[in-house]
């Protein structure tokens, strides 16, 4: 028999479910959860320097290894600061899990004054698939299981709980046999596994896909990185259907990938890009998300298969074929339908939409102005072979038609519209989760400003990132030296032209490093 | 008829609703706006590095100068990153005006696949006063009248405007009704309800002061934000009634007047304590009996005091305290209003007043002492006290404006500096948010022209803005920042001490240079460990012409005493494990007899209240 408290209870259920690293700053009412988590040392606290990072961080980590990341922030002043970063896992569909303490259970609801406190679950509310107020101590185990069975499953996206600090503070005896009954094992609190789907839609899907001369398919929703159907791109080589990639999957494919056009937004905003989508007879969707919600308004000729594996995300009459299953399993029963096909494969089609999807790209990268070109030559090479790439700023914009034609697996863009300057952050998180890779953010200044003050936890966690920022385009009165501000943090700095390689500056691992052009 | 742009009629109508000051973030979207805004006569557009800080920096603004202002950003993450600022905004019911784009999609109520989609109006719901969507170039100009009028309703704090980002790729060719015309900003002054009290309340609350033999005066952030700072000093002067101040109305009464207690709330110690259990009438007034304040309840407060809650809000009244007589009114009118009756009615204070008021500043007197005697020793590193003494004097000498940040670092610095006026030292307390520091004090320089302003700051929060030395630099601030390197988040490791057997996770920061950070953005920079350097090395800092940080190496083992207070009522209805709590304490040895001692001695005469000296003395 054991006193355990909530925050032990807490830090017991996130163990469970294989959380390794917690980004979180700390606040007074977490002290059960950190004095848990100080006890085992299976689990770290990650501490950046704003808690907007913490949910970057949880990002960048869980997106690079497909495990469970938590971001937890402190009551109201802390979370607060969380929201501008958890909308980015909300934006990107990553299964962040956010947690936070809350003022005591019995005056946080309505607000009346408390320090710190807001309605927080209501901050919360709109940006996560699911958020609760855990009232009772013994539902802890119950609802941390819930939030990770809510954010992975169907379309994955951030969750949300607050503990009150009674909750948190409160203790029990527990006997291991009550402890067992109230801890189910993770297994037992949710479905891991494929979704072969609904069969009569899966049955119509491959009889449309079979008859198709013109097919193209889209993958979006992120839908092939680590933790999201990775087995995916085994499943479209054996499908030998051209496809797109949208942003959110920038890191999945390659140029290893023979069916892969590039990525979406550079192929519908090449002419020829424009008129393959619009001869297409049949468009295959998987996951759908902003980017291929464009790609479908401009297929106006093709038939439409969806698969989705939250059938609330299934189009209504527009799609001819919607099929609620897992993408691996879908692609798998396509591909095994035409590859029982009569008639001729449509190599031709296939040829010419691959050939397009490489001048896309090239179109793309001629636009690039001379110090973004410079950073790109930068990375060509055998340096950027095993590296994670994460392009942030100005360059973002092009990143996605670069690595199209690179035998990379690995980039990661940042949506600057959305979020601001989310990459060093994000960098960070990839470098913890991925301690036998480099990782590299490709940045401009502006981008890199958001957030500079996690170079400081960076360098004291040894996750050495290396920066190469585009400093030639001034940003709008942005009047520092960003080589001595970088110095100041730590970092050496190097700038491109020197006879200096990318090679060279990631020899140094560990140490933050910074090529500036 | 004049064709005019989105932009346009989006810059008007800020300008029109008296908006005279924009923060905002570059922005491809936004540029066009800033470009309309810029050509306004008398507009003022500047330009953070993130969107958290130029939301802050417009509220530190507003709570400085007094007037309007905005912050202006983008959608998504950009937006909700202002968030923060606008919390503390709301928390301590400051009227910040805050803009962003949204998509132009109406928003999905069912949070389906399309993510953007999401209700961005709705975020802010929980921390703001009201909201709006601006869904038509037409709607603009009111929308921006109705967002200023009801920042400043009765119940005062900020409020958000989100506006479709299509409208600014409009033109629009037809006159916009309520649309001004062009020419300069009137940059708006804040205004204040001056509600009269009811004549049958005030005459009760004259009556229940009348009779009362230990009275108190509640100064809150409502003093402040009513201008009524000088009227409360005058009636406290004019009877001889006590008074102490709320951590929101820090400044409403000086620390160092001769009838204050001391720094806000239970920084005063012992002081503020034993009025809290021995008064019997409270005046309250603007003040919200906030979790800082103990919500004026039992255990800290005595159940038998009677209260007068003097507030503009009537949804404030009652809300945690249940006072004797509420009064709906302002202060300064009520103020005026009590004192014309005290006087007509020829009031004459009790002797009884005298000795309370007496007792009261005597434990002040003896816990200064105590306070500054214990900072002096012979520490082996710089103590925190000192450095806010010392700091302090500065800041009195200099007539400076402080901004701080932190954790115990406000409480050193309430504790240990100096008295300050209504609007000269500024901290989000409501939301006692970290981080803040070197955006409020940009908007406070920017309101402060004249002078210089002090930013003294935990070396936790210090980095949360850190780009924003950049606009420091650029806007060349006269900004000198003091961090107090305690090289950890050393207020909740005083908690890891005290309740969790010293085991440290995540409150400790490594030995980090912060003179060489600041020194990278081309700030003057230097480090100081002693006493005795301080003054030179600020001496030294002004000598440089521009913007400087100078970080101070402070001891992680000292504690402020009073830190304690806010402790109880934060682990209120928590259970503490005893054997965990006998352990740390036995474990927390460490940190030496003397600092044990300092502390058990707060407990004591704070907290328990067992003072026999104090009564004797009277
Ligand atoms: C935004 C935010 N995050 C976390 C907290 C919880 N918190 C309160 S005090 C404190 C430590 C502050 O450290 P520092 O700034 O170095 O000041 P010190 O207490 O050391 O003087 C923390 C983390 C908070 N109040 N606000
Ligand atoms: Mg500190």
């Amino acid at each position: 028999m054991k006193i355990t408290t909530g925050g032990e209870i807490v830090v017991k259920s996130l163990l469970d479910q294989g959380v390794r690293y917690v980004f979180s700053i700390i606040g007074g009412q977490m002290g059960t959860i950190y004095d848990a988590i100080g006890k085992n040392p299976s689990i770290d606290v990650i501490t950046p320097r704003s808690e907007t990072s913490t949910a970057l961080m949880a990002c960048g980590y869980t997106v690079t290894t497909g495990l469970p990341a938590v971001a937890m922030c402190t009551v109201g002043a802390g979370v607060v600061y969380e929201v501008g970063g958890l909308i980015k896992a909300w934006l990107d569909y990553l299964p962040v899990i956010s947690i936070a303490p809350q003022v005591q259970s019995y005056k946080m609801k309505p607000n009346q004054e408390n320090l710190q406190a807001c309605e927080q679950d209501l901050l919360f509310s709109p940006i996560t698939k699911f958020n609760a107020i855990v009232y009772h101590w013994e539902r802890i185990p119950q609802l941390i299981n819930r939030a990770f069975r809510e954010a992975a499953s169907g379309i994955p996206g951030p969750v949300h709980l607050d503990i009150p600090v009674d909750v948190l503070f409160k203790h029990r005896f527990l006997t291991s046999q009550r402890k067992k009954r109230l801890l189910p094992p993770p297994h037992q609190s949710r479905y891991i596994g494929p979704i072969p789907g609904d069969a009569p839609s899966l049955e119509k899907a491959c009889g449309l896909l079979k008859q198709a001369k013109k097919p193209v398919a889209v993958i979006g929703q992120g839908m092939g990185r680590a933790g999201r159907f990775p087995q995916i791109k085994a499943c479209l080589e054996r499908l030998e259907v051209p496809f797109l990639g949208t942003r959110l999957s920038a890191g999945a494919f390659d140029a290893e990938d023979s069916f892969f056009m590039g990525d979406a937004g550079s192929f519908a905003n090449f002419e020829a890009g424009r008129k393959i989508l619009e001869q297409a007879d049949c468009l295959l969707i998987a996951g759908l998300d902003p980017e291929s919600q464009q790609i479908l308004k401009i297929a106006q000729n093709a038939t439409i298969i969806q698969v989705e594996t939250d059938p609330d995300a299934l189009l209504g009459q527009e799609t001819a074929a919607p099929v609620f299953a897992d993408p691996e399993s879908a692609l798998n029963r396509l591909a095994e339908a035409l590859a029982r096909r009569k008639g001729r494969k449509p190599v031709a089609w296939k040829n010419k939409a691959l050939k397009t999807g490489e001048a896309a790209a090239q179109q793309v990268l001629k636009a690039a102005d001379g110090p973004i070109r410079t950073a790109f030559e930068l990375l060509d090479g055998d340096s950027l072979k095993d590296c994670i790439l994460v392009a942030d700023g100005a360059p973002a914009a092009f990143a996605p038609a670069f690595l199209k034609s690179r035998k990379h697996a690995g980039g990661h863009i940042m949506d600057q519209g959305a979020t601001a300057g989310a990459g060093l952050p994000y960098a960070i998180g990839a470098a913890l989760g991925n301690p036998d890779r480099s990782v590299i953010l490709l940045c401009d200044k502006e981008s890199l400003f958001h957030h500079l003050r996690e170079l400081q936890p960076a360098e004291e966690l040894g996750a050495g990132i290396t920066i190469l920022c585009v400093d030639a385009a001034q940003g709008p009165n942005n009047a520092a030296d960003l080589e001595k501000v970088l110095q100041g943090f730590g970092c050496h700095v190097h700038r491109a032209g020197e006879k200096i390689s990318m090679a060279n500056v990631l020899r140094h691992k560990g140490q933050a490093g910074a090529v500036l052009v | 008829m004049k064709t005019l742009s989105g932009s346009q009629v989006l810059a008007r109508s800020i300008a029109g609703a008296g908006i005279g000051f924009v923060f905002t973030v570059a922005a491809p979207r936004l540029q066009p706006v800033v470009k309309s805004l810029t050509s306004i006569d008398g507009m003022t557009v500047i330009h953070a590095r993130d969107e958290t800080a130029a939301a802050m920096m417009a509220d530190g603004y507003i709570r400085r100068s007094g007037r309007f202002a905005a912050v202006l950003t983008e959608c998504h993450g950009r937006s909700l990153c202002q968030i923060a600022g606008v919390t503390n905004a709301w928390a301590d019911k400051i009227p910040l005006i805050s803009i962003s784009l949204c998509d132009d999609q109406a928003p999905d109520a069912n949070k389906g696949v399309n993510r953007s989609a999401y209700d961005a109006n709705r975020v802010f719901e929980p921390v703001t006063v009201w909201r709006n969507r601006v869904s038509s170039l037409a709607d603009a100009p009111k929308a921006f009248q109705d967002a200023v009028t009801h920042s400043q309703g009765s119940r005062r704090g900020p409020v958000h405007l989100d506006i479709e980002a299509g409208l600014l790729e409009r033109q629009i060719e037809d006159e916009i009704p309520g649309l001004p015309q062009e020419g300069p900003v009137a940059h708006r002054k804040l205004t204040h309800l001056r509600t009269e009290g009811a004549e049958s309340a005030l005459g009760q609350a004259v009556k229940l002061l009348q009779t009362a033999r230990k009275p108190l005066i509640m100064a809150g952030g409502g003093v402040k934000a009513s201008g009524a700072s000088l009227d409360v000093v005058q009636f406290m002067e004019r009877y001889g009634v006590p008074g102490c101040t709320s951590m929101a109305g820090i400044g409403a009464i000086p620390a160092d007047h001769a009838y204050c207690l001391g720094g806000p709330s239970y920084t005063a110690g012992e002081a503020f304590h034993a009025a809290i259990k021995q008064a019997d009438v409270v005046l309250a007034l603007g003040c919200s009996f906030s979790g800082l304040e103990g919500f004026g309840l039992p255990p800290l407060w005595s159940k038998k005091i009677k209260c007068i809650h003097v507030d503009n809000n009537p949804n404030q009244i009652g809300l945690n305290i249940s006072p004797e007589i509420p009064v709906l009114g302002d202060v300064k009118t009520v103020l005026a209003q009590m004192a014309g009756m005290l006087e007509a009615s020829s009031f004459v204070a009790p002797d009884a007043w005298a000795n309370w008021r007496l007792f009261l500043s005597n434990l002040k007197r003896e816990r200064k002492t105590r306070l500054h005697n214990f900072a002096s020793r012979p520490w082996g590193a710089l103590h925190q006290g000192l450095l806010a003494l010392e700091m302090g004097k500065i800041v009195e000498k200099e007539n400076l404006v402080m901004v701080i940040d932190g954790g115990n670092t406000p409480l050193y610095a309430a504790m240990y500096g100096p008295g300050m006026s209504p609007r000269q030292t500024f901290f989000p307390f409501g939301m006692a948010a970290l981080g803040g520091g070197v955006p409020y004090a940009i908007g406070v320089a920017l309101a402060a022209p004249e002078k210089r302003v002090m930013l003294i700051t935990g070396d936790g929060s210090c980095l949360y803005a850190v780009s924003e030395l950049e606009t420091i630099q650029r806007l060349n601030l006269p900004i000198t920042i003091v961090v107090n390197n305690d090289s950890s988040w050393n207020m909740i490791k005083a908690l890891q001490d005290s309740l969790f057997e010293c085991n440290y996770v995540g409150t400790c920061l490594p030995d980090i240079d912060y003179a060489r950070i600041a020194a990278g953005f081309g700030l003057h920079g230097e480090r100081v460990k002693s006493a005795d350097q301080l003054a030179p090395a600020y001496e030294r800092a002004v000598q440089s012409g521009g913007p400087a940080l100078i970080d101070c190496v402070t001891d992680c083992k000292n504690l402020p005493d009073s830190l304690l207070s806010f402790a109880m009522v934060e682990f209120e209805g928590a259970q503490i494990n005893p054997v965990k709590l006998v352990k740390s304490l036995w474990k927390g040895r460490d940190m030496g007899l003397s600092r044990a001692l300092h502390q058990a001695s707060y407990v004591r005469k704070a907290l328990v209240g067992f003072n026999p000296m104090a009564k004797r003395r009277v």
